[in-house]
């Protein structure tokens, strides 16, 4: 068991440079995510630590050896392909028991070992199958028994879930961090779902244009994200971003959005007045009417989304819609003007030109 | 259109098929025919000329061809190159493939490296055939099994190379990124995957280059002497006393039997679609 280290890597495909200097350190037994936009290199970090993309430089390392010169087969790792890729020609059994027959392992501990991981995702009727008999959910738990035979130091799933269903993908999300939890063995996953990355993480690494934009866990990412596009990319509905102003007010500072409405912010010491801003509030951390605090600003319900026990309410702040996350006992309906209030705890605020969180 | 116009064509294009292939067929027929008959009966008997109706059927012409050694030499030589130079071509030919599905060449680029592959094809025979009959009399193959397998393999690659090259592009690479993963080396991911999954167009190849090996007549009638093949055996079939059709007759029917066979047995791997449930889908 080892951690893994990532250093410096740059990578370019021709002339275009799809990673820029990334750096990551993935400690042993953790669950990272790597999640980001499609395009982000997210993908092609996964295929670097695999060993199927080369790097143009850096270094990527296990424990103590840099294995970014090793071939796939030696590095130890076993992955799980978005497309599943099991071998159509061999049955379950086969396919599961292949890396083990690549190593020349003995013929009943393959047995053994075939039988185990079937037995842990439930193949275990399925393994004289071929993979054309099989359901999406059962191809992908043959993928992933492949991977978790061999007992190697890290595992790779690249967007593993994302040709399920919806229900299927809740189902085997539990799966997957069951088995994570039994194996205890260093996973990096790749997602462009944000949610998967919330609900599955140890630690979160938001990619994007081949940049790290931010390392974290789940809650730290949720509550302080340290730029806009980590604050739009984490959280769904993702954050309200308004662009305005500081002004003060009755020895107060105040962030004036467009349409001149003011909301109390913060007491902060290092935001001047006049200073240009991005003003970010969840949807969730909001209070409406009664409970709204006395510098709340009116605003007029534009669409309601009920979604359950909540409502999901769009209005609009001169010409910046934000989304309010709220109980539907308020009966917001299109048409209704109500008065909202940030909670004062969870406003962030950004630089307007850096996007930096102040 | 109804469904009755509908099928009233499809009706009409049946017939119309049939009866082309019919004319198509018309020779071998001929042949089959002729090769029951005795001689004097070649050119006399009415009809189409089928057995028990036109004509009393013989198996004389038969018995007397088996029974002759060079038939079987015929046989034997035409078997041995055209199975020897089909596994060749298939062994040398695939790697090709494969590489030029997977690999990205600068200098020459892939694509020129498979036109020069297909310009082997286009190459007129006898534009090569000098220059083989002058290289095999230096190298001392000239009239040996060795040396024609190595022109049939030759002229016949090119087959493979384009065909399986087409499957391996279509075959998706997680397939052998996963073997590579699991503990293969490249040639293993090679061998124990894209090879297995692309079968179907390596028996479509192989047919397609057994054929040409053992129907060519062209370079075995120029680069062999005693060493003959089927097709020259049955155009051998002239002598002074002038065409014996009903020797020919017979030589036809045996140089078709073996392709009909293979034809038949590769005919399921062909149709099947292995790569069925590699991917979703």
């Amino acid at each position: 068991m080892a951690d893994l280290t990532i250093k410096n890597i740059n990578k370019f495909y021709d002339k275009t440079q799809v990673l820029f200097d990334v750096s990551l350190s993935i400690k042993d037994g953790e669950f990272i995510v790597l999640v980001g936009p499609s395009g982000c290199g997210k993908s092609t970090l996964l295929r670097m630590i695999a060993g199927l993309e080369d790097i143009n430089s850096g270094e990527i390392s296990l424990g103590e050896k840099v294995i970014n010169k090793f071939a796939p087969r030696d590095r130890d790792v076993s992955m799980v392909f978005q497309n599943y890729a099991l071998y159509p020609h061999l049955s379950v059994a086969k396919n599961i028991g292949f890396s083990l027959r690549m190593r020349k392992v003995e013929k009943s501990v393959i047995e053994k070992k075939v039988k185990d991981a079937a037995e842990m995702l439930g193949l275990t009727n399925l393994l004289s199958r071929l993979p054309r008999n099989l359901s999406g959910g059962e191809r992908q738990r043959v993928a992933m028994g492949r991977a978790i035979v061999r007992d190697p130091e890290v595992f790779l799933f690249d967007e593993p879930l994302s040709n399920l269903d919806a229900k299927l993908r809740v189902m085997m999300r539990n799966q997957i961090k069951e088995i994570h939890y039994a194996v205890k063995t260093t996973t990096v996953y790749v997602t462009h779902d944000q949610i998967e990355a919330m609900t599955m993480a140890d630690k979160i690494v938001v990619l994007n244009g081949g940049i790290i934009e931010q390392v974290g866990s789940p809650d730290d990412l949720y509550d302080n994200p340290n730029n806009t596009f980590v604050a739009s990319f984490i959280g769904s509905p993702s954050m309200n971003q308004l662009t305005g102003k500081v002004v003060s007010e009755k020895g107060k500072k105040y962030f004036q959005a467009k349409d001149n409405s003011l909301f109390l912010m913060p007491e902060k010491s290092n935001i001047s007045v006049g200073q240009e801003i991005v003003f970010g509030f969840r949807p969730e951390h909001v209070d409406i009417n009664s409970s709204a605090s006395e510098d709340a600003i009116t605003l007029k319900v534009k669409v309601d989304q009920p979604t359950g026990s909540q409502s999901l309410v769009f209005a609009n702040v001169g010409d910046e819609e934000i989304c309010l996350d709220v109980p539907k006992s308020h009966l917001l309906k299109p048409g209704i003007e109500f008065k909202m209030s940030p909670r004062l705890e969870h406003i962030h605020i950004f630089n307007r030109e850096t996007g930096k969180r102040i | 259109m109804n469904r009755n116009q509908g099928s009233l064509l499809t009706s009409i294009y049946t017939l119309i098929a049939l009866g082309i292939t019919m004319i198509f067929f018309f020779p071998l027929w001929w042949s089959f025919s002729n090769s029951l008959r005795i001689p004097k009966e070649t050119f006399t008997v009415t009809g189409v000329g089928i057995p028990f109706i036109n004509f009393t059927p013989t198996l004389g012409n038969w018995q007397h061809q088996l029974s002759f050694p060079e038939a079987h030499i015929a046989l034997y030589n035409s078997s041995f190159i055209a199975v020897l130079s089909t596994a060749l071509a298939i062994i040398v030919g695939l790697p090709a493939a494969y590489a030029l599905a997977r690999f990205r060449f600068r200098f020459p680029p892939n694509k020129d490296i498979t036109i020069w592959f297909i310009s082997q094809r286009v190459l007129p025979p006898a534009a090569a055939v000098v220059p083989f009959f002058v290289l095999w009399n230096m190298l001392g193959i000239y009239d040996t099994k060795f040396g024609m397998i190595i022109v049939q393999t030759t002229f016949i690659m090119p087959f493979v190379v384009v065909i399986v090259r087409q499957t391996f592009l279509d075959l998706p690479i997680e397939l052998e990124e996963a073997a590579m993963v699991d503990g293969a080396t490249h040639i293993g991911a090679f061998l124990k995957v894209a090879v297995p999954l692309s079968i179907p167009a390596i028996a479509a190849a192989s047919l397609i280059m057994f054929t040409f090996a053992w129907n060519d007549y062209f370079f075995v009638s120029v680069l062999m002497m005693k060493n003959f093949t089927l097709p020259i055996y049955i155009a051998g079939g002239v002598d002074s006393r002038g065409v014996q059709f009903w020797f020919i007759a017979v030589r036809t029917m045996i140089a078709v039997i073996l392709p009909l066979i293979l034809c038949l047995l590769a005919q399921r791997y062909i149709v099947r679609g292995l790569t069925l449930g590699a991917v979703k889908g």
